[in-house]
């Protein structure tokens, strides 16, 4: 129908550079994973093991626990950023003054965009031992009976620390959704809600029913950012290779895992493609998390007329 | 004689909404042609099919012929960029880039479609275009300041100049003193009544007054349907369709 | 009587938990700034404006200040006018296959991990190079940068009153520079805070950097295609370092990193009426 014209020509380029270099990058941790399924079959992602040894026959990896380690850290991280962004999004939309909310979103966003190293060296000098002194040793004298407790905490780097600083993280990005779906509920519900005579906490909770799925989204995507960070979680999570359901313990994600690990990966033999197998993980998972949250999003603000 | 703009058979919808039924429509050279009818009947609609600008709508689909100077724009091997250099457009809320001077925006037209190359007939025809469009007096010193000091009169006049510097043979006007006031509007329905003795114009008007005041002929659409059309005097004084004489006595809104 | 008193109670105690609950959601962030500047400020005090400018060797952060405004400077480069044509064809075929997934694309890339990037930049150019460059770091912060740029552009470009449009095309001229010269310039402002909000987001990446550049810290850069430190990633080592003395060092480049970073998004931030992303 429409006929090609100088626009498409300049601009088709652009897009086929950005699609190529996806589609390259899938390719390219796909094909350099092969050779470690090949070697481990599935056991690669449900073994927990890590045989790095100089006999290439000897060599054995499996990446349970970076995989329980991340997933681990991230569930943690939407926990915290769940009640932090919901009640936020309430308390900038409904009961800032102008002032102060403009304030409110603007530090959500400086939080969004800071250099993420800067939270590793805060938490990696800071967090984790406060969290270790204030949190985890007394808890542990007293709570060691239950398993997320179970472990002594000897330096403080853990899976619990991670999610922690994760779930401050992220929280910005829950909120930016949250926040933004908050904002769009139509003023005739908001009104109507009072006029029935309801309480404020009554009809606060009527209007977060109206945007559940955007909540569900916030929070989706907020896992798929948390999955993904690397430098602040490898700095507070402890790097080493723990399968438990004890939080105290140190453990691995799979992103600390490659960043820890790369360096050397070259030594060993089948080191390098396990770990670009761990990377594959990471993509396909980002992948699908991200699709899904977006999916919801895109679902509820069509259904809702927005 | 040739029509400045001929319709045959012009249907035009919005998905599965006809807005414009079946109108034959004859637009006579150098004359106003008001397009008149209560609001959302397609007027502004059908005059977007004149210079094609109704494209940029997705939804829209036009089917028939408009012929522009006996020639169907609609056909396959029209290029709609050369419709709009030959019919120019002014809007019902005064337009002006805000990131161009007022010089620049009546050039602009002219620089990017490269009809004029040397600087001094530039300024030539950017004289000549404000003069036309009777702004020439009220900012020849400024220029190069930015339209958003002028008054809404003036930003019109501005748009008209912006038109007119592609030297078109027809000017489409959708509702150009909608958002205007009664000063500014009475400085703009002068300049049309001038205008008409160089140019075909097409009024899109949802007063019936201003139809009366500066059109020579008149069309009433109503509910995309051409009701009547023809001479604005005779229109006025003995309309023949009950429709136009309801919708004149201000019982149609 | 009681029933009403009950809610009432609920009432204030749900007030006061979003009271503190939104308290915590920002407190870290005011806590990092005043922990940054507390101990960065003393370690730059006690070397002295060399930490600026010198070199490691001479207790310096200078080269990863050089190599950070380099990278970002070269990433700019490669990535922004790609992302700006993406963007402006989002902007223009919103519901075409193409152009929905071209939509989808980049905001899926917007939160891709990091590292992912990094190590695939690695793998297609590190490697065949045969060494560590500046060209590569600015390959993988390109990839970062360009879905924000291009996302803030076809927001800014979608904020533009249709009038406008119909007017740009009513001049008959041809889509590309309707669209270009003079429907662009009319959401510069919008276009131009996204890039150097997108540059300054990439200025503080580690992650992407940890593949490609090597690190270079005890002599200035001298090229693209040979190794070259940055800010974060300089602190990333710093920070792992047993010495307390490279601690030190490191919450001094962490306040040089948060001072450019704040410096640059906070202005930049609040001239944008309002922020899509």
């Amino acid at each position: 129908m429409r006929k090609i014209d100088a626009f498409d020509l300049l601009t088709s380029p652009a897009v086929i550079t950005v699609f190529a270099i996806f589609i390259w990058m899938l390719f390219v941790y796909l094909m350099k994973s092969i050779p470690a399924f090949h070697r481990y079959g599935l056991d690669l992602y449900f073994a927990n093991i890590w045989n790095a040894t100089e006999d290439p026959s000897r060599e054995q990896y499996g990446l349970l626990s970076p995989i329980f380690g991340s997933i681990y850290t991230s569930l943690i991280a939407i926990g915290i950023a769940l009640p932090l962004s919901i009640s936020y999004s309430i308390f900038v939309i409904d009961y800032a003054p102008k002032r102060i909310k403009n304030i409110l979103i603007i530090t959500s966003d400086v939080m969004a965009g800071l250099p993420t190293i800067i939270y590793g060296i805060w938490g990696a000098f800071f967090l984790v031992p406060t969290l270790k002194d204030s949190f985890m040793e007394p808890v542990y004298e007293r709570l060691s009976f239950v398993p997320i407790f179970s472990t002594e905490p000897i330096s403080g780097f853990s899976i619990m620390a991670a999610g922690v600083l994760l779930g401050i993280m992220v929280t910005p990005f829950a909120s930016a959704v949250i926040r933004e779906a908050y904002q769009m509920v139509p003023f005739k519900y908001k009104e109507s809600a009072y006029a029935l005579g309801l309480t404020r906490y009554e009809s606060t909770k009527l209007l977060l029913g109206y945007i559940k799925p955007a909540i569900n989204s916030g929070i989706i995507l907020a896992f798929g950012r948390a999955i993904g960070e690397t430098v602040a979680v490898s700095l507070v999570v402890g790097n080493s290779f723990n399968l438990g359901a004890s939080m105290f313990s140190p453990g691995y994600t799979v992103s600390s895992l490659i960043s820890n690990q790369f360096g050397n990966a070259f030594i060993y033999e089948h080191m390098t493609s396990a770990l670009y197998a761990a990377g594959l993980f990471l993509f396909v998972i980002g992948l699908i998390v991200n699709l899904i949250g977006l999916y919801v999003l895109r679902r509820w603000k069509k259904n809702v007329g927005l | 004689m040739r029509y400045a703009i001929e319709t045959k058979d012009l249907n035009i919808s919005y998905g599965d909404n006809r807005v414009i039924k079946g109108v034959n429509i004859e637009i006579p050279q150098k004359a106003v042609f008001a397009l008149m009818g209560p609001s959302g009947c397609g007027k502004s609609t059908m005059l977007r099919s004149f210079n094609r600008i109704l494209e940029l709508n997705k939804d829209a689909k036009v089917d028939g012929e408009v012929r522009v100077f006996g020639q169907n724009i609609y056909s396959q091997n029209v290029n709609p960029m050369n419709v709009r250099r030959e019919v120019g457009m002014v809007f019902q809320y005064p337009n002006p880039f805000p990131h161009l001077s007022i010089y620049e925006n009546v050039a602009i037209g002219l620089k990017l479609n490269r009809l004029i190359r040397s600087k001094d007939e530039l300024d030539e025809r950017i004289r000549w275009s404000l003069e036309k469009a009777g702004l020439w007096g009220e900012i020849k010193d400024r220029l190069r300041d930015y339209p958003s000091d002028l008054s809404g009169g003036q930003k019109q006049r501005l748009v008209i100049a912006r038109a007119l510097a592609m030297k078109p043979k027809i000017l489409l006007m959708d509702e150009p003193t909608a958002n205007i006031d009664p000063t500014g509007t009475r400085k703009v329905e002068d300049l049309i009544f001038e205008l008409k003795k160089e140019y075909t114009i097409v009024l899109v008007t949802h007063s019936p007054s201003q139809a009366a005041r500066i059109s020579d002929h008149v069309g009433f659409l109503y509910v995309g349907d051409l009701i009547e059309v023809g001479e604005t005097k005779k229109i006025f004084e003995s309309p023949e369709s009950e429709l136009t004489e309801r919708y004149l006595t201000g019982e149609l809104v | 009587m009681w029933a009403f008193n009950l809610r009432g109670v609920k009432d204030l105690v749900f007030l006061s938990t979003i009271a503190v609950l939104t308290a915590l959601a920002i407190l870290p962030l005011l806590h990092i700034i005043y922990m940054v500047f507390s101990n960065g400020i003393g370690a730059i005090m006690d070397t002295g404006p060399i930490f600026i400018t010198g070199t490691l060797g001479e207790g310096g952060i200078g080269p990863a200040i050089v190599g950070t405004l380099m990278l970002t400077f070269l990433s700019s480069l490669i990535g922004i006018p790609i992302a700006f044509a993406v963007g402006i064809y989002a902007y223009e075929y919103p519901d075409s296959k193409i152009g929905k997934a071209t939509t989808t694309l980049l905001q899926i890339m917007l939160e891709f991990p990091t590292v992912l990037v990094g190590l695939f930049v690695m793998q297609v150019l590190v490697i065949p190079m045969g060494s560590y460059s500046a060209i590569a770091g600015a390959f993988a912060l390109a990839i970062i940068m360009m879905p924000y740029v291009a996302v803030y552009t076809k927001e800014s470009m979608s904020q533009i009153p249709f009038t406008f449009r119909e007017a740009a095309f009513s001049l008959g001229t041809k889509r590309f520079r309707a669209l270009f010269q003079v429907l662009a310039p009319i959401a510069k402002r919008g276009i131009l805070t996204g890039v150097l909000i997108s540059m300054a987001k990439v200025a503080g990446e580690t992650a992407p950097l940890l593949f490609t550049v090597g690190g270079l810290y005890q002599t200035y850069p001298d090229g693209l295609d040979s190794p070259i430190g940055a800010i974060p990633l300089l602190i990333y080592t710093l920070v792992q370092s047993p010495n307390p003395a490279d601690h030190a060092m490191a919450w001094g480049a962490a306040l040089v990193l948060l001072v450019i970073f704040l410096g640059a998004f906070i202005p930049i931030r609040m001239s944008l009426k309002e922020v899509k992303l």
